[in-house]
């Protein structure tokens, strides 16, 4: 099929606001009298708060408000994140009792910052330090200090789940695997630090301006917390400074603080976090502990996997049962087609800082790591190149496994033939050269897990006509970099046969968007990307009614392009948009607003059969493959990248610039993930706080990036497209890690692999 | 104290603290938001602008001191709605996602475009190590510099 648009090179909608520095994020939005508002947090990583004494702050020129716990709304954060199994434990202030380095205890909104800095000094907290336990393992032991009160340990989340008969399945095996992994707390590090401004009108309707990845859960959230109408509550969030799943799902503290504040004060009040903030206690991904545990025949076929994973949320639960969730399905389930299967899935409380929120991957990162660190060790024992073992225990396009989800679209061979073809594999594995190594890992994901938020996915557009055949476009959607503007822009674009430049795309306003889920999960280009397709296709059919009367001709007999609508019998006969869309509204007061609202057919996970009973959590699933070369320094343990060749099954690509820059710099996380990346903690304290202590690669420091777009026309995706950005960072650390294990015989199994850690391993492999 | 900045060929007559930064002045005292601010150490670079031709961190200077100089912001890129070529390039080449990297990462572009119009690929990539993109992979961003640097030199 020969498109206009997509699958082409389109430049982005947000491009030139963004080059020209227009753009503007909610911290360049500049109200008059703004306070800024500043936030007090535990120094002690477990703790009783005995009292809080405000009044010398209070006291304080300049300073016009302080807030306790005593001001805050006692309603659950995090009250609508998780389907099931979901532990509620997140409030806007701790009131006795503080559980990390960190966490929120007292707030003041002052005239400038520097004078909320000298009001923070001023309160009073009276503490008594309790014990505190840091390891997860250590937490899930009988005598360690127990977090919550009304809970017997700090296992927040227990999920089991069993398939088939493991024990036999490793009796029958002819090898068995068994392997500890472990991964690192990962700090998202959008450019754009957190903060949003709040301001009250003398309505007592509350206006937000933040950066949200999810601007109606996030109104939804905000005004249930507040307990105010949740049309009242305006949340704007257009320009989003990057997300990577650091902004998505929200209500944070500082957002309701923020409220709090600017009503008690009845100026506008802007928090923002500082970037020694954001390091030490906002956001960042769990670390994991992965012991899995592989049966393998002779012929390489995998036989039964067991598998025990534990994720250390710090003291919130926060979004961590998603991610449990999505760390055991994707990689660990469903990667590969495995008969027996059985898991013990652990979210896991300590007092370390971060809660545990959402980053791109999303659990599945985690395992894919353990998984196809795994796979390249089963291959070498079985004398096997990782191509063929992978092969061998892959699924069919059409398939329907044991718990129900079903494989409509299923590029993974093709992703893996195709990364390795361009990475010249099978020449490379043949001929080593010294201290240089190649490695592969495959990934399987989502795009729209549903049950990753509440129980629904869900998206919607409302598209408008204009008298001259423009159009008006609204979603949900904040642009935090993804390119969904310019997605939903050409799509509409396509369906309506105008230019693009007919389509003006409006979102990240509560006001007058309608209700979407937003941007995580991969969902964007999928979700609304079918909602804008069915928005309009409506109005399209909305303008052929009009048109056929005006033309005199029968309405299946119309087709649209370059503006104009066409007789398919009679291609002379024409008429343009602008002419149908003018006698609609102006002559004959037909307004035509087209509407699409999207719910994706695919179904929740029901923990008592563990199944799903359709399709599975998305009907259309991603695959990639991503082969890594490496060389690595024996004497320095440094491990440099050469080359990364990425192919990724997109189902078809909306926008060929855009999915190439989602794998470009979801390999870029990856890779960082792989070898630098570490939120380092000692006691409870995160030990960096600048971008000089964690290290984020560089232009300077990258490989050569090839993106391969593999294309399997999704039967559910809009125009075939499947989701991308997710995928892109899942597999690159497995197929790091086989990389240096193929160049210099050393495996890596915790992450990040730094220098050190290859040099211990070199010693301890030269001492046999 | 009072003090006059040069920004983008104009002249404005600020109040700042001795404390204050370039960078604070010039989004909250002038009211340009274009430049962002990522770090405040000196560390991600989203707050580069040019001092006499030079990038730096705006975060980093005090505000006094950049008087007597000329700042450059990325407003002052842009000429009666024409493009610099460097942004022109970074439209064409796809080379922004979020974007709270661009204006840092267009102005460290300049800066070295304007010494060097033509660079090799590891003379782009130097010129924005300092800037950290999350986003992009730098990919698209070095294809567009060196774009740029083509069109400059196709116009020198």
């Amino acid at each position: 099929m020969e498109y206009s648009y997509i699958g082409k090179r389109i430049k982005r909608v947000d491009a030139l606001p963004k080059v020209t520095g227009e753009a503007s994020y909610f911290s360049d939005v500049n109200l008059p009298d703004t306070l800024a508002g500043k936030i007090l947090t535990s120094p002690y990583a477990h703790a009783k708060i005995l009292g809080i004494d405000t009044s010398k702050a209070e006291s304080l020129p300049g300073v016009r408000a302080v807030v306790t716990s005593k001001d805050m709304p006692r309603v659950p954060l995090d009250f609508a994140l998780a389907h099931f199994n979901r532990r509620v434990d997140l409030f806007a202030m701790a009131s006795d009792r503080v559980r990390f380095i960190g966490e929120e205890v007292a707030a003041v909104a002052a005239d400038n910052e520097e004078i909320a800095e000298v009001a923070l000094s001023l309160i009073d907290v009276h503490y008594e330090e309790i014990k505190a336990v840091f390891d997860p393992e250590e937490a899930m032991s009988p005598d360690a200090p127990v977090l919550y009160d009304d809970m017997e340990s700090n296992v927040a989340v227990y999920m089991p789940g069993d398939y088939g008969d493991v024990e036999k399945g490793f009796e029958e095996a002819d090898h068995i695997f068994e392997d500890e992994f472990k991964t690192q707390l990962q700090y998202h590090a959008p450019m754009e630090r957190q903060g949003c401004i709040c301001k009250w009108d003398m309505n007592e309707n509350l206006t937000m301006w933040t950066c949200t990845q999810t601007p109606h859960l996030h109104q939804y959230m905000v005004a249930t917390i507040l307990g105010i109408p949740i049309a009242k509550t305006r949340v704007v969030s257009p320009y989003v400074g990057g997300g990577f799943g650091a902004k998505a799902h929200q209500a944070f503290p500082y957002h309701i603080i923020s409220a709090v504040l600017a009503k008690k004060t009845g100026n506008p009040v802007k928090i923002e976090y500082s970037r020694g903030e954001e390091f030490s206690f906002a956001t960042a991904a769990p670390s994991f502990k992965i012991k899995l545990k592989t049966g393998v025949m002779n012929d390489g076929k995998i036989i039964a996997k067991q598998a025990i994973v534990v994720e250390e949320c710090g003291a919130h639960c926060y979004i961590a049962t998603g991610q449990l969730l999505c760390s055991i399905f994707f990689s660990f389930a469903h990667i590969y087609k495995v008969p027996n299967l059985k898991y013990e899935g652990m979210v896991v409380y300590t007092n370390n800082p971060n809660r545990a929120v959402a980053l791109r991957g999303f659990g599945n990162t985690q395992t894919n790591f353990a998984v196809e660190s795994q796979m390249d060790m089963i291959a070498e024992k079985l004398g096997m190149d990782p191509m063929e073992l992978k092969s061998k225990n892959m699924f069919e396009q059409g398939d329907t496994d044991m718990m129900g989800w079903h494989f409509n679209s299923y590029g993974l061979p093709e992703c893996i033939k195709q990364s390795a073809e361009s990475a010249d594999w099978n020449e490379k594995r043949a001929e080593k050269s010294p201290n240089r190594g190649i490695g592969m890992a495959a990934l399987i994901h989502a795009c729209g897990f549903k049950g990753s938020f509440g129980s629904i996915e869900t998206s919607s557009a409302v598209i408008y006509a204009k008298q001259d055949g423009s159009f008006n476009l609204f979603t949900d959607f904040s642009e935090i970099g993804t390119g969904v503007w310019t997605v939903v822009q050409e799509i509409a674009a396509e369906v309506l046969g105008t230019r693009l430049e007919d389509i003006q795309v409006s979102a990240g306003d509560t006001a007058f968007t309608p209700f979407d889920m937003g941007s995580y999960s991969s969902r964007g280009t999928f979700s609304v990307g079918n909602a804008v397709k069915l928005a309009a296709t409506d109005i399209r059919d909305q303008i052929f009614e009009v048109a056929a009367e005006m033309m005199e001709v029968k309405i299946d007999d119309l087709e649209s392009k370059n503006c104009e609508i066409y007789a398919k019998e009679t291609p002379d006969k024409k008429i343009s948009i602008a002419e149908v869309t003018h006698h609609a509204i102006m002559e004959s007061g037909k307004i035509l607003i087209g509407k699409g609202i999207w719910n994706t057919p695919s179904s929740l996970f029901d923990p008592f059969s563990g199944t799903w009973s359709n399709l599975g959590p998305t009907p259309s699933y991603l695959f990639g493959c991503q082969v890594v070369e490496v060389e690595v320094d024996p004497n320095t343990g440094k491990v440099t990248v050469l080359s990364v060749d990425a192919a990724h099954d997109v189902g078809y690509p909306i926008n060929l610039d855009m999915a190439e820059g989602q794998i470009h710099g979801g390999v870029m996380m990856g890779l960082g993930y792989a070898l630098t990346e570490n939120l380092a903690l000692e006691d409870g304290k995160v030990l960096c706080d600048d971008f000089v202590d964690y290290f984020i690669f560089r232009a300077p420091d990258l490989p050569e990036i090839k993106p391969i777009l593999v294309t399997t026309d999704d039967q559910y995706g809009p125009f075939g497209a499947k989701g991308l950005g997710e995928a892109t960072m899942v597999p690159t650390a497995p197929a790091v890690a086989n990389a240096v294990y193929n160049a210099i015989g050393v495996r890596i199994k915790d992450l990040p692999i730094t220098p050190g850690k290859v040099l211990k391993a070199l010693k301890e492999k030269k001492r046999g | 104290m009072k003090i006059e900045l040069n920004t983008n060929e104009r002249i404005y007559e600020v109040d700042v603290e001795p404390y204050e930064s370039l960078n604070q002045v010039i989004r909250h005292k002038i009211g340009l938001m274009g430049t962002k601010r990522g770090c405040d150490t000196g560390g991600c670079g989203a707050c580069t602008v040019l001092l006499d031709g030079q990038a730096v961190y705006s975060c980093m200077v005090p505000a006094a001191r950049a008087e007597g100089k000329k700042v450059t912001t990325i407003e002052g890129l842009c000429n009666n709605n024409k493009l610099d070529p460097i942004q022109d390039a970074f439209v064409e080449k796809g080379a922004i996602q979020c974007g709270y990297c661009t204006p840092g990462m267009i102005m460290s572009a300049k800066s070295m475009l304007s010494q060097n119009s033509a660079p090799s690929e590891k003379e782009i990539k130097d010129s924005i190590a300092g800037n950290i993109c999350r986003c992009t992979g730098y990919v698209k961003i070095v294809d567009a510099i060196s774009a740029a640097a083509e069109t400059i030199r196709e116009g020198e």
